[in-house]
């Protein structure tokens, strides 16, 4: 049985110390990589015999906007299927310049899984083979999931439906 | 190819033995099924003639309450409209007047209230939210309708019938659903 | 139900003995609209959670075929009725013009649930959801609900096949003038 203690001791065993941030939360074993060993890591996780991390589940990014440099963070997550055992790993990126390596020679599940994460954040993925908008209409030209957009104000005052697509009071 | 989980199963390829080959067990096996449903009680409601029960909990049409005199319990504090998570409530109060207090309860009254149904999720909030009881979510379900105008309730859709001149009515609105 | 209803539902070609003794036939007409109510069969279309409120209302316990609902079909070609369950997003719309555009006339156009019928909580700050479907088809009936009990959609296919029967055209349906 594969266990968290074990996954980490092979990490660092490999990669050293550019694995930082290890941690557990609710038993699901979570670290930092830097970008450009993303695909490395994933290789890695992929290859070994013991680990096996051959299914992505999710793959998807968090805006955080106040961490200047690192703004973008794109998560894996990766499933033993032999031993149920799941983890998480996150790549930062900034926001000027969101470009990762795509994972799709590794994992097919990740075509449309970045695609979707270029769609909502914006997140330029190198070598995918089909990156575009996938969820929202084409001709979008914003990341609507990107924390640029200011929460709406509570007392206001202009919401009539005629400046949301609906004339009139009633309809 | 090594196996990609613990629990994979070997796919059973022996041949069939000659009664499989027949078929014939298996298909009188599925007609026994089809024949014991046709015996069994109908799952099916008639809809317009029977109606089926609702659950205790469920959120239906909203209704203005009134107390045991009548009058009616909105203030127009507006708490609801704000906790409506569609933005669905409007309102607009109003002042009582001397000679008013048979009508309205407190000194300041909702002289326009309404629903727009057509973005209303039935979520109940403004029922949580209202600190008067005076509106709850009934059991009924908004009907269907042809023109967008009438989805748009006013307080002479949603007011409860008065208790003194309409009793029957009023009982009947208020089912056990509002707050005592 | 009403007694109105009742005679409704009657086969207006079947002869009909008169107090007076003699017999006398419908219109043609009747008997078109009779059959075209009774033969509705409606499009799926279902985006979201309306979607499963609208599968119980088709299997056993509401079933629609009662009414002549009879089965719901994949396919625009074959459908009369077309219920928009579960909200419209930018994406979506022109898909659903394009399926509208498909179906054959004489069609009709259900709008399930808050988001259907209006964009519903998605009303205000939103960037992706249309504010009702009606911005992109005409609409002719508005069930309102999140989602709508099957009774509320039943009653809505109950309403339209009545209109139809009645003979109206889908502008008379909406308008709701004569």
């Amino acid at each position: 049985m594969l266990t968290n203690e074990q996954i980490k001791n092979k990490l660092i065993e490999k990669f050293g110390d550019v694995l930082t941030d290890f941690s557990e939360p609710y038993g699901m074993l979570t670290f930092e990589a830097p970008k450009d060993l993303n695909l490395k890591v994933m290789q890695f996780l992929y290859d070994d015999a013991e680990l096996g991390f051959q299914f992505l589940t999710d793959l998807q990014a968090v805006h955080y906007p106040h961490d200047k440099g690192r703004e973008l963070a794109v998560v894996y997550h990766l499933h033993n299927l032999k031993d149920n055992v799941r983890i998480r790993f996150k790549v930062f990126t900034s926001i000027e310049q969101p470009d990762v390596f795509t994972a799709t020679k590794l994992y097919e599940a990740a075509n449309w899984m970045e695609r979707e994460t270029y769609d909502f954040f914006g997140v330029n993925f190198i070598g995918h083979p089909n990156l575009k908008r996938v969820l929202n209409v084409d001709e979008m030209d914003y990341f609507p999931m990107r924390k640029e957009f200011p929460l709406e104000d509570q007392t206001r005052v202009d919401k009539d439906d005629e400046m949301f697509g609906r004339g009139g009071s009633f309809n | 190819m090594p196996t990609l989980t613990s629990r994979a199963k070997q796919v059973d390829r022996r041949p069939m033995s000659l009664a499989e080959k027949l078929y014939l067990p298996a298909i009188f096996k599925g007609m026994a099924i089809t024949m014991i449903h046709v015996f069994k009680k109908k799952a099916t409601i008639n809809y317009p003639e029977q109606k089926r029960p609702f659950s205790p909990v469920f959120r239906g049409l909203h209704i203005l309450n009134r107390d045991e005199e009548g009058r009616e319990r909105c203030t127009a504090c507006g708490l609801c409209a704000v906790a409506c998570p569609a933005e669905a409530i409007t309102m607009e109060g109003a002042e009582r007047q001397p000679g008013e207090e048979h009508l309205y309860r407190e000194e300041k009254y909702a002289a326009k209230y309404e629903i727009n149904m057509l973005r209303c999720i039935f979520c109940g909030l403004c029922e949580e939210a209202c600190p008067k009881d005076a509106i709850y979510l009934s059991e009924t379900f908004a009907p269907s309708n042809f023109n967008r105008a009438s989805f748009i309730y006013g307080k002479e859709e949603l007011r409860i019938p008065h208790p003194k001149e309409d009793p029957e009515g009023y009982k009947k609105a208020l089912g056990n659903r509002a707050k005592k | 139900m009403s007694e109105q209803v009742n005679t409704a539902q009657q086969f207006p070609g079947q002869v009909h003995d008169l107090p007076g003794g003699g017999i006398v036939l419908s219109k043609l007409d009747d008997v078109i609209n009779w059959a075209r109510s009774n033969s509705l069969w409606p499009l799926t279309f279902a985006t979201s959670c309306c979607g499963i409120e609208m599968m119980a209302t088709a299997s056993a316990k509401y079933d629609f075929s009662r009414f002549g609902f009879e089965v719901a079909r994949a396919t625009p070609r074959q459908a009369d009725v077309i219920i928009i369950a579960g909200t419209i997003v930018n994406k979506m719309a022109p898909v659903l013009k394009r399926l509208y555009d498909q179906m054959a006339d004489p069609k009709y156009v259900i709008a399930m649930g808050a988001c259907a019928i209006s964009g519903g909580p998605f009303f205000y700050n939103t960037y992706s959801v249309v504010k009702g479907a009606d911005h992109v088809i005409p609409v002719d009936v508005y069930v309102a609900g999140c989602p709508p009990r099957p009774e509320a959609l039943l009653h809505a296919l109950i309403s339209l096949q009545e209109k139809i029967k009645m003979g109206m055209t889908r502008e008379q349906i909406r308008t709701g003038k004569e």
